[in-house]
């Protein structure tokens, strides 16, 4: 017999195992309709059946056992006693676990189980029977017919589909890369050619392949159902194990996300719904003296929102104390008690994410060790993932996390380090997800220490790490004036200076080989369009590799004590030297565009900007753009009323904290107000009133 | 076992073998990425049809003075995955009719020895057989291995039997 056969029946047989244990725990809730004693026994009958073919005689017992208990209570219509249902869980953890032994060539005679075996037959035996079970109500019975008629659909629906080695949906992934990869090479080549009909062919080309990716990208995508069917045993379990009633509500099983997220959120969803069970909802008697009905609720969905997929944990219990997150936190060491006083609730909050804090009073068994929360969202983060947290206290708490739909083609932004001793730049890629903004160093707007080197960006200070000195290709280099990707990584947020931004590329993401795994400095390797190998930069690695530390400093700084109120201008200066100053809220970012990138569309000059057609605007009084520096001008892009414009200015001054009071009239049409910020006189331009700069008649 | 087929390639005018059977394939290699803050004898990593490889640089790995010249890369395979060992050039596939490995000369270093497997007997002398997945094992990220130039006695030039 080929171990095809007994790989495949392992897959099939570990879903139905699945199915098993809800089934189960239907049993358990008092259920005992035809349709699912049918079923559970349809199920142990074809693993017998399955098993007996393969000669895996454990296997064989174990199911022979269990389905005669179900026949028994199918034939009698009586409940299986708590001492028969354990015997029935521990027969599917049993085959479950035989399973996973045929799965790896092993013989199923490795795990000796024929003790269970025999108790679950002796479950059976007519003469014990009454023992076993406690007879209660006969069950509704069901008209067969209905049985049979969802068997049908069933096997229906069953036909429908092929079982594919995961492998291969790999490979098939692996290929399509290759296939876009090529067809990208082809595309710019047919860019310089004339010929209509090779154009035309390629087209046809690049047409089948962005459908092909797509399809292939499908196959990978699997329900949520599937990380939702360990759930209910889950939940049970642990609420046993804490002597809790929870009910466990799942919702958004249709939600598909690809495989290997599936895979990477099953571990952090389990430790959220443990944590739900152990700490967040109370004892029973703790949420009658609280008003709350009995038993726990605890609910559990997918959705999409925003080309993402949010999974939340939510359970009805007690909340987070913050209070005593506080006091976790300065007993273990992690923040200094004065620090602690001033934070936020939701700074307190992200205390929980600190590695090795524990708000358990006592250690339970599940969960309370002090691993955590710390380890979740690292594996969250690991796929580009984030964690929110909802907290209401006294009436429960949620985690939602937030996850992209796949991990296989991943839309990154292309950077370049120092070059090797030819000249040649390496290319990074740095994932979208970890980009906050990308900024230009102006050496007049920005703060540097040689020691500690940070940025004032809009009034955080923003560490600032060199990715040559962080990857290790340069000692000396102090940051200069450059470009910085404004990344976020769980820990924080930091700016990581490059040598260039290139262009933003969706790219397929390979793993790393296991000799450089060990690197926490990359998520992973890419094939970029022109064959380029290109290494995946992970945020939190290059954060950790260049020594930052934000452990103690929970991002925002907390306010200060409450002064006059103050708005956060950036203030520039216009061609005549004017100080003017714009809302920082608006204010995406400094940049300088080339001449060459100024094209005129609509009677106005436009440029493009990250993938945008961005007109161009200009202070009050200026004519256009001032011709500062030959290779371009200094624009500073803004967005208003939810559309970009880039407003030209002479010179970037500072960032600064302008009054609100005291200001006065605008002195001429296009500002709001006038007022002096940091000693001198600004004004207040109206972003909305901005003129643009209007294409001249041809002289 | 009376025959062993081997692919005997150069490495710092040393002639060494691996047994064809690790084989995948030969290629040339222009374009590598190097991978910062990776082990040092990870050389970089190369684009073989889209796998994206790791190539180990063997001269480094024995302990050999390094090259800058173009070299060529042994692609095999080792717990599923594939793994490049750049070696200066590859000579051809021999079959050793009837020889076995025997015992590897003292004079080779510590540090060769562990990632040999035997020596084959050739016509002008030795043939050391380097087994490919020891030599894989990268342990100790920072050391370097062992000193830069050594060579074991006697010349170790094949000619290949037919």
């Amino acid at each position: 017999v080929s171990d095809d056969i007994f790989h495949e029946f392992a897959a099939e047989t570990r879903e139905q195992l699945e199915e098993l244990d809800r089934d189960l725990i239907q049993l358990e809730a008092g259920q005992r309709d035809a349709e699912l004693l049918d079923r559970m026994f349809r199920i142990l009958h074809t693993i017998k059946g399955g098993a007996a073919c393969l000669g895996l005689l454990q296997m064989e017992a174990v199911s022979h056992g269990s389905e005669s208990i179900l026949d028994q209570i199918r034939e009698r219509g009586v409940a299986p006693s708590p001492a028969v249902l354990r015997d029935l869980f521990a027969a599917g953890d049993v085959l479950r676990q035989l399973t996973a032994l045929v799965d790896r060539d092993e013989s199923d005679a490795a795990l000796d189980s024929s003790e269970l075996a025999r108790r679950l037959l002796r479950h059976a035996e007519s003469e014990s029977f009454e023992q076993s079970f406690a007879a209660t109500a006969p069950p509704a019975a069901l008209p067969a017919a209905d049985a049979d008629a969802g068997k049908a659909s069933e096997e229906q629906s069953d036909s429908r589909s092929v079982r594919i080695d995961v492998s291969l949906v790999d490979d098939l992934m692996d290929q399509v890369g290759e296939l876009v990869l090529a067809r990208n090479r082809l595309l710019q080549w047919a860019a310089s050619s004339t010929d209509a009909a090779l154009i035309s062919q390629i087209q046809g080309l690049n047409h089948a392949a962005l459908q092909l990716q797509g399809s292939v990208t499908r196959a990978r995508m699997q329900p949520a159902s599937r990380l939702w069917s360990r759930l209910p045993r889950l939940v049970r379990d642990t609420a046993a194990a804490e002597s809790k009633q929870v009910e466990l509500e799942l919702g958004g099983e249709e939600v598909e996300l690809d495989r290997s997220l599936l895979e990477a959120i099953r571990d952090p969803l389990a430790h959220l719904i443990r944590n739900a069970i152990s700490h967040g909802i109370e004892p029973t008697s703790e949420r009658l003296e609280r008003g709350k009905p009995a038993v726990g609720k605890l609910n559990v969905s997918a959705r999409h929102h925003d080309g993402r997929v949010l999974i939340e944990v939510r359970d009805d219990g007690a909340g987070i104390d913050v209070r005593r997150v506080i006091r976790s936190a300065v007993a273990a060491g992690r923040i200094a008690e004065d620090r602690a006083q001033r934070l936020s609730e939701a700074e307190a909050l992200k205390l929980i994410f600190l590695p090795g804090l524990s708000t358990a009073d006592s250690v339970t068994k599940v969960s309370g060790r002090g691993v955590g929360m710390d380890v979740v969202r690292a594996n969250v983060e690991r796929v580009g993932g984030d964690i929110r947290i909802d907290n209401r206290p006294g009436a429960g708490a949620s985690f939602t996390l937030s996850i992209p739909l796949t991990l296989t083609i991943v839309p990154t932004l292309i950077v370049a380090a120092a070059g090797d001793k030819s000249g040649n730049t390496d290319k990074y890629a740095i994932p979208q997800t970890s980009i906050q903004e990308v900024l230009r160093l102006e050496q007049d707007v920005n703060l540097f220490s040689a020691a500690s080197p940070a940025l004032r960006l809009r009034g955080k200070m923003l560490p600032l790490v060199s990715l040559n000195r962080a990857l290790g290709l340069v000692d000396d280099d102090a940051p200069r004036a450059g470009t910085v990707v404004v990344l976020q990584s769980g820990e924080g947020r930091f700016g990581l200076i490059v040598d260039a931004v290139h262009d933003a590329e969706a790219v397929v993401v390979k793993p790393l080989n296991s000799r450089l795994r060990s690197l926490k400095l990359y998520a992973g390797a890419t094939i970029l369009g022109d064959g380029e190998v290109a290494l995946i930069l992970d945020a939190a690695g290059v954060a950790r590799q260049a020594g930052l530390s934000f452990s103690e400093e929970p991002e925002a700084e907390p306010v200060a004590a409450p002064g006059p109120p103050v708005e956060r201008v950036l203030l520039v200066s216009d061609a005549a030297g004017n100080r003017v100053a714009v809302g920082v809220d608006h204010v995406t970012r400094i940049e300088r565009f080339p001449w060459e990138a100024v094209e005129r569309a609509g009677g106005k000059h436009v440029v493009q900007y990250r993938g945008s057609i961005v007109p161009i605007a200009i202070l009050p009084g200026d004519s256009g753009p001032v011709a500062s520096q030959r290779d371009g001008f200094l624009a500073v892009v803004c967005r208003v009323h939810e559309a970009s414009l880039a407003l030209a200015v002479h010179g970037v001054l500072d960032v600064a904290d302008a009054p609100l009071e005291g200001s006065q009239q605008p002195l001429r049409a296009g500002f709001t107000r006038t007022a002096v910020v940091d000693g001198k006189v600004a004004e207040f331009v109206a972003l909305d009133q901005l003129p643009f700069w209007m294409q001249k008649e041809p002289s | 076992m009376s025959d062993r087929e081997v692919c005997v390639f150069d490495l710092a005018e040393q002639a060494f073998a691996v047994d064809a059977s690790a084989v995948r394939e030969v290629v040339r290699v222009d374009a590598m990425k190097r991978v910062p803050r990776a082990h040092a004898c990870i050389r970089g990593l190369f684009n073989l049809r889209g796998q994206i490889v790791p190539a180990i640089d063997l001269r480094r790995r024995l302990g050999l003075p390094a090259r800058t010249g173009s070299q060529v890369l042994i692609v095999s395979e080792l717990d599923g995955e594939l793994v490049g060992f750049l070696v200066d050039s590859v000579r051809d596939v021999v079959t050793l009719a009837g020889e076995s490995l025997e015992g590897v000369p003292s004079t080779v270093p510590e540090h060769v020895r562990k990632v040999v497997h035997g020596a084959l007997p050739v016509e002008q002398g030795w043939l050391l057989c380097i087994d490919l997945a020891l030599a894989a094992e990268l342990e100790d990220p920072r050391r370097s291995e062992g000193s830069t130039d050594w060579s074991f006695a006697g010349d170790p030039l094949v000619t290949p039997l037919s």
